[in-house]
């Protein structure tokens, strides 16, 4: 059977790397004695599934990770099992069980609400510039990114974002967007900070204080 | 509580991170009220210090006691120890973020010569004088132990006090001594009279301090559960201690020496604690771990229980430490998984007669035998640990290392026809003479007699043998500080101010800077080094009552000398001086 495990990564949780997450949450499974179904092969692993890797400092309310089970049992027992065995900072929000028919995770997320956090001079100066730069389609707004093969490539974030809002709050700027999640053009909140603290003049001596993940929708 | 929002802005500007914030599973939660405060501080990075087994008995033991908060602290990598010197932040501890020198205590473990001066890191990074005298009433009591202070005084100016032998024996008694007046000067002196302890501003130049060490394995304190790292340590995995001390009396061996007698745990207790820390850990691989593991009596009984118990959980059982012998090839076989196709073994020397020197007590037949089964049962990579510059060791010597590695080389063929190409390498250290052994009164070969060692190895092995070695020049100032005394706290001061730190990387060790620090204090590496005590000299350790007795020594350096051997613990008692003191050894176990 496979559970959808619902989890949020926050506090000391934000500076483990996506590769030490995994390994935390096998440790987990280990402690919560849960029946782990493994792979075949040489070097046997337990079967299971990350949504996108979150950067390093990047805190997020809604993650997720599949994870295939011997036996059925009700959710609510795996919940119960997992949730007291997690580490500081990676905290279970729910268990769910999967259809057999559900997408795998890699295809199941469209958007990222994100949050971000900047300190700047002027925060409500700096709010009505990025809101209005923003909304200008005239003006630029791409950056270069590392791709996989190690390459620099040029990306317009524009066409990878929605729902833009830039505000200020408690003497700081707040910027809340949604960011593409989909597998094949999947925007890295770093990516998208980059690009307006490169194109938004009053972003340019910005310092980032916080980048938090909110929810992922379908 | 530190200062948090601070200590977030400089973790972005450092790799991994997760090292500097604690937070971990099973990390203890810390006690409210007006408790003492111990760091218990490595002197080297959190994975080295993490995987250090000595370092979860006291952090748990600690915290275990009503009136004491233990926190850890290791030395931070050079990106995060420019990043505290640049927001003038003070090294903090993982716990609470508490700056080392509000501590009341700090406890360094020294388990290598060459860490001593990231030692003073640590102590600069939290702006605590380096020199016991610059340090006031209110500073922290600095503590030392580990199997460095078996020579204590190359060190008895810096720390305040030395622990001699294994701490778990005495640390709460002395948190339950501090307590009762909690004021430094009145403790130190209370304390000198406690056994184990060594107090250089109490105790003089003729004090006797005897070593401690648990009596009784099986009642003595072991953590149910370990922290278990975010970040993968050198040794990432559950371990139970199976037995202290090591019945085969190598020559060279001070560990051999030091933490004599053998004790050993019965079976039930390992398969206990190897369940409940498989259990609260969720490791996927336990070790058991001591100095020679196939030794240990029960050895056979407890690898085949864990492992009847574990293999369907997928979780594996490790042998640390092989001898070259049958019994330990049985059991390797017995826990190959599809991952481990690689062994590791230590005949120390390439010649029958050197190995009966030095007392390792394996024959070349033992040695060959056991590699062709190895090699017939598929092992292809083959680990061989050496040393040079023992004593009494002749260039003949030193070849048959070569031969023997030829030798090796050469009967993979036969005996895996159809294996895959053999991979062979062996690691060769440099000798380094070390107190409180038999050849603690020889002097240690100079660097260029190392190097010109080295280099007969080099022009002597084929190529398609991988050859690593040992740093001379590093492992002579181990040399001078292993048999040093106090002049060379100085030196250690001096060469740290030359900006020495993690010596034992090598990337990091400067020989140079070394040469100057001794030399600025009117020293030489070579006078401590390459010194000859005679056999009834006094010896700057001898404030130190291991519990093997001179006489002892003196009888295996003579019989060195005429390359005889002495059999083991286990099969005859060779009186070296532990059973007059705590009556006969015993050794028999239960399952």
């Amino acid at each position: 059977m496979r559970y959808r495990i619902n989890y949020r990564k926050i506090a000391s949780a934000i500076y483990i790397s996506h590769l030490d997450i995994q390994r935390a949450f096998q440790r987990a499974f280990h402690r919560a004695k849960l029946p782990l179904e493994y792979t075949m092969g040489y070097n046997p692993h337990e079967k299971m599934s990350y949504s996108p890797p979150l950067p390093l400092f990047v805190s997020s309310d809604d993650e997720y990770l599949d994870l295939d089970l011997a036996g059925d049992e009700p959710a609510k027992e795996i919940y119960d099992r997992l949730s007291p065995q997690m580490p500081k900072g990676l905290i279970l929000n729910g268990v769910t069980k999967l259809l057999p028919t559900e997408k795998p995770l890699s295809k199941t997320f469209k958007w990222a609400d994100y949050e971000f956090t900047l300190e700047v001079d002027d925060p409500a100066g700096a709010a009505l510039e990025t809101k209005g730069y923003y909304e200008d389609p005239e003006k630029p707004l791409a950056t270069t990114k590392r791709t996989k093969t190690n390459k620099e490539a040029l990306v317009d974030i524009r066409p990878l974002t929605c729902e833009f809002d830039a505000r200020e709050s408690d003497g700081r700027l707040i910027i809340s967007s949604f960011l593409n999640m989909s597998n094949e053009s999947l925007l890295n909140p770093l990516t998208f900070l980059k690009a307006l603290q490169e194109n938004i003049p009053a972003l340019k001596e910005s310092e980032t204080v916080k980048i938090h993940k909110i929810k992922a929708y379908r | 509580m530190g200062d948090t929002y601070r200590i977030k802005d400089i973790l972005k500007n450092v790799m991994k991170p997760s090292r500097y914030t604690g937070g971990e599973f099973n990390e203890e939660t810390m006690k409210e009220g007006d408790v003492i405060n111990y760091a218990l501080a490595f002197p080297d990075t959190y994975e080295v210090g993490m995987s250090h087994l000595g370092m979860k008995i006291l952090y748990h033991l600690l915290n275990g006691m009503p009136n004491v908060n233990c926190e850890r602290a290791f030395a931070p990598q050079d990106d995060m120890a420019e990043e505290l010197r640049k927001h003038n932040m003070p090294l903090f501890s993982l716990e609470t973020y508490k700056s080392l020198k509000d501590f009341d205590f700090i406890g360094f473990s020294l388990q290598y010569e060459m860490c001593m001066t990231t030692v003073l890191h640590m102590l600069s990074l939290s702006n605590i004088p380096f020199y016991r005298e610059d340090r006031g009433i209110d500073d922290p009591i600095l503590m030392a132990g580990g199997s460095v202070t078996v020579n204590p005084l190359p060190y008895n100016k810096i720390f305040d006090m030395f622990i001699i032998g294994e701490a778990e024996e005495v640390l709460p008694e002395l948190m339950d001594l501090y307590d009762s007046n909690r004021n430094k000067e009145a403790f130190l002196k209370t304390a000198a009279q406690v056994e184990g302890v060594y107090i250089p501003s109490v105790h003089g130049e003729e004090a006797r301090v005897r070593r401690l060490y648990v009596k009784d394995m099986d009642k003595a304190f072991f953590p149910d559960k370990f922290i278990v790292p975010f970040t993968e340590a050198i040794f990432d995995r559950a371990a139970v201690e199976v037995m202290r001390g090591c019945p085969r009396g190598c020559r060279f061996c001070q560990a051999g020496m030091i933490y004599r007698p053998v004790r050993q745990k019965n079976v039930s207790t390992l398969y206990d604690q190897a369940e409940k820390l498989i259990a609260s850990t969720g490791y996927n691989e336990i070790s058991l771990s001591s100095l020679s593991t196939t030794d240990y009596m029960g050895c056979e009984k407890l690898v085949n229980d864990l492992y009847d118990r574990f293999a369907s959980e997928k979780t594996t059982v490790n042998l640390p430490s092989l001898r070259i012998d049958a019994f330990s090839m049985k059991l390797a076989k017995k826990l190959q998984t599809t991952r481990t196709i690689a062994l590791t073994f230590a005949p120390e020397a390439g010649s029958q007669r050197m190995r009966d020197v030095i007392n390792k007590n394996i024959t070349e037949d033992e040695i060959m035998a056991t590699l062709s089964e190895a090699f017939a049962s598929g092992y292809n990579k083959i680990k061989l640990y050496f040393m040079i510059g023992l004593p009494y060791e002749t260039d003949e010597d030193v070849l048959d290392i070569s031969r023997l590695l030829k030798k090796i080389y050469y009967s993979y063929k036969t005996a895996a026809p159809n294996g895959k190409p053999l991979a062979l390498s062996a690691s060769v250290a440099c000798f380094v003479p070390k107190p409180h052994t038999p050849f603690e009164f020889f002097p240690q070969d100079s660097a260029e007699e190392f190097k010109r060692k080295i280099r007969l190895l080099l022009d002597s092995v084929p190529k398609k043998i991988k050859l690593s070695y040992h740093e001379p020049d590093l492992s002579i100032i181990e040399g001078a500080f292993a048999r040093g005394d106090e002049r060379l706290n100085d030196v250690i001061v001096s060469a740290y101010n030359k900006g020495c730190i993690f010596d034992s990387w090598t990337d990091h060790f400067d020989a140079g800077k070394w040469g100057e620090a001794f030399a600025d204090c009117g020293l030489s590496v070579s006078e401590f080094a390459e010194r000859r005590f005679g056999y009834d000299e006094r010896l700057p350790w001898d404030i130190i009552d291991i519990g093997v007795s001179r006489a002892f020594l003196v009888k295996e350096a003579e019989k060195a000398g005429r390359a005889e051997t002495t059999p083991n613990c286990f099969e005859k008692c060779s009186a070296c001086g532990i059973s007059e003191k705590d009556g006969k050894c015993r050794f028999e176990i239960q399952d």
